[in-house]
């Protein structure tokens, strides 16, 4: 192909590709590793939205099936005795726990009453935490692609659009039809960013909602399960 | 986490690939081909063809060329309004100018001769008549023979006539004052506006012109034929206004002039004079809210701006205070006279000015 086919071609049909594709693959370097990198920020934030529902689900229904057996009237020994032996999650961490620190100090022999409410206060508090920052993990991510993506998106913009115009300063030619294409694929920037950044804002909303809800019926619980041993320990003091 | 992070590739995935092949591009807009429009440039000079003139081409009678001819006004048609009191320009009779011209020339002189020795009046008087120019004798015939009705305005001033003249005539000129005096004077004077004068030339001319009639007290209604005033005796009509209608609506506002419409003063005008006579204004002692009261006055001038009479009142505003502010007002017109700003150029605009004069109202 000599040089003046070339030319000829490219007078003929400028730039006619306008696709998706298309318009990602004629991006500059930095506009490609913006784009890049806002896919990159979907996915992983759609991976965390669908991870975290999953989640969310399965603590609802386990915390669900134990407040049953809990209040079933079955024996606190043997509830504990059937949970222990393997990992628990949302209540039943907060009841094995609980069930743990009372039974150390119970068969230790101690006297002191007034400190094992304090001791199983204080394993109820720092249990429930460690499961609302599992709850929580990642949410956060979510928080930051929905504030940051729709401006990294923008970085893409602007960065396409200037070196679109460097390109048309080279080219000497303002024609619609050459300085479209170049603006078109830098704006894809911004769709992107707002693209991964919306179903981020929305998700993350939701998702730290319902971790507060279940936060909040772990207290719901520990409340009532530390006035019980606190029974229990004046009926046998 | 593994179900979440293969469920979102996927989702990603599938996104990415329906939105290759289901959003390929834009669809190119729809450009519509318009039909050419044949557009011919043609020199406006093709059009206009104007040549370029030159200094040896012959004078040529066109549009450009032509001087302007101002027109005459005529001389009966000065007054706006039709009342009487507007009625300053003289009535005249259209019988008796188209008469009198035609027989000034062929004419006059058979018929005078004949006419003469009939009345015994004119017979008298021929020893004025001699001074009196022949072309006035013309006109003068039809008035002074037909004894119509008269005015009171017109009867008084032929007594004067024959008075100044020679006494013995006295008698005589009275009874011929009955005739159409207004058109006699007027017709020589046209443009007079001042009957009242006593003694100008427009006095005079009437004076001749009485002779004259004797001279020749042809009448537009005598039984005399004469074939050479056919166009007069064939017309019928009376004695009206010689020129252009008077209009029929009362005169306007401000109209007072002898010529042209409703003045033309212009507002500044008008407002340096008011506020020149503002600033002369003293408001009569102890009178309450002049400021709600209008004073029409009505101002002559002379061309150097001092008054040419004293001004009049047209109405004295009502209230207790009326009179003095009315007063006070013409003593403020008086006092600050003349009033020199007023253009000379204009002074047919502001010759008589009727202002509405309003006492200041910080008084």
């Amino acid at each position: 192909m000599n040089p003046a086919e070339l030319t000829q071609n490219v007078l003929a049909a400028p730039a006619v590709e306008v696709s998706v594709w298309a318009l990602f693959w004629q991006a500059s370097f930095v506009v490609k590793l913006v784009m890049l990198g806002l896919l990159g920020a979907s996915i992983w934030s759609w991976a965390i939205i669908v991870d975290k529902i999953v989640a969310f689900n399965r603590t609802r229904r386990s915390m669900d099936r134990f407040e049953k057996v809990f209040w079933s009237g079955q024996s606190l020994e043997d509830l504990y005795r059937s949970l222990n032996s393997h990992a628990n999650e949302g209540l039943a961490a907060v009841f094995v726990a609980a069930m743990r620190e009372w039974k150390r100090s119970h068969e230790a022999g101690r006297v002191s009453f007034q400190g094992i409410t304090d001791r199983i206060g204080k394993v109820i508090d720092v249990t429930i935490s460690r499961e609302l920052e599992r709850l929580e993990a990642r949410l956060i991510f979510l928080a930051t692609v929905g504030s940051a993506g729709p401006f990294i998106g923008l970085f893409g913009t602007v960065w396409g659009i200037m070196s679109s115009f460097q390109a048309i300063a080279a080219s000497k030619n303002t024609s619609l039809v050459v300085v479209a294409p170049a603006i078109s694929e830098a704006l894809m920037a911004t769709a992107m960013g707002l693209a991964a950044a919306i179903p981020a804002v929305l998700a993350y909303n939701k998702l730290s909602t319902d971790a507060a809800k279940l936060g909040s019926r772990m207290d719901g619980f520990a409340d009532e399960f530390a006035a019980i041993l606190s029974r229990q320990i004046d009926d046998r003091s | 986490m593994r179900i979440g992070l293969t469920t979102s590739a996927i989702g990603h995935a599938l996104l990415l690939a329906w939105g290759l092949w289901q959003l390929p591009g834009a669809q190119p807009f729809d450009v519509e081909t318009i039909d050419a429009l044949p557009v011919d440039l043609v020199p406006i000079g093709d059009v206009t063809k104007i040549a370029e003139g030159t200094k040896t081409a012959p004078k040529n009678d066109n549009a450009s060329q032509g001087k302007v001819h101002n027109p005459v006004p005529r001389p009966d048609s000065q007054r706006v309004g039709a009342t009487e009191a507007d009625q300053d320009a003289p009535i005249t009779e259209k019988a008796g100018k188209t008469a009198a011209a035609k027989e000034a020339e062929p004419p006059p002189p058979p018929p005078k001769a004949p006419e003469k020795p009939p009345e015994p009046k004119p017979a008298e008087k021929p020893p004025a008549p001699d001074a009196a120019p022949p072309e006035k004798a013309p006109e003068k015939p039809p008035e002074a023979a037909p004894p119509k009705a008269d005015t009171g305005e017109i009867a008084a001033k032929p007594p004067e006539k024959p008075v100044e003249k020679p006494p013995e005539e006295q008698p005589k000129p009275v009874p011929p004052a009955p005739a159409k005096p207004l058109t006699k004077p007027k017709p020589p004077a046209p443009t007079e506006t001042a009957e009242a004068k006593p003694d100008t030339p427009a006095k005079k001319d009437s004076k001749t012109t009485a002779p004259s009639k004797a001279d020749a007290p042809k009448d537009s209604k005598s039984e005399k034929f004469d074939p050479n005033q056919l166009a007069a005796l064939l017309n019928k009509v009376d004695p009206s206004g010689g020129g252009g209608k008077s209009s029929d609506k009362a005169a306007s506002l401000g109209s007072e002039k002898a010529t042209g419409p409703v003045a033309n003063m212009t507002q500044s005008e008008l407002d340096a004079l008011t506020a020149a006579v503002t600033q002369c204004f003293n408001p009569p002692v102890g009178a309450a809210s002049i400021d709600q009261i209008v004073v029409p006055l009505r101002v002559e001038f002379t061309i150097d701006g001092d008054l040419a009479r004293p001004p009049v009142v047209k109405s004295v505003p009502a209230g207790p205070a009326g009179q003095a502010v009315a007063d006070a007002a013409v003593r403020a017109v008086q006092r600050c006279a003349p009033y020199p700003f007023l253009p000379k150029d204009k002074f047919d605009t502001w010759q008589v000015v009727n202002m509405n004069f309003t006492p200041p109202s910080s008084y």
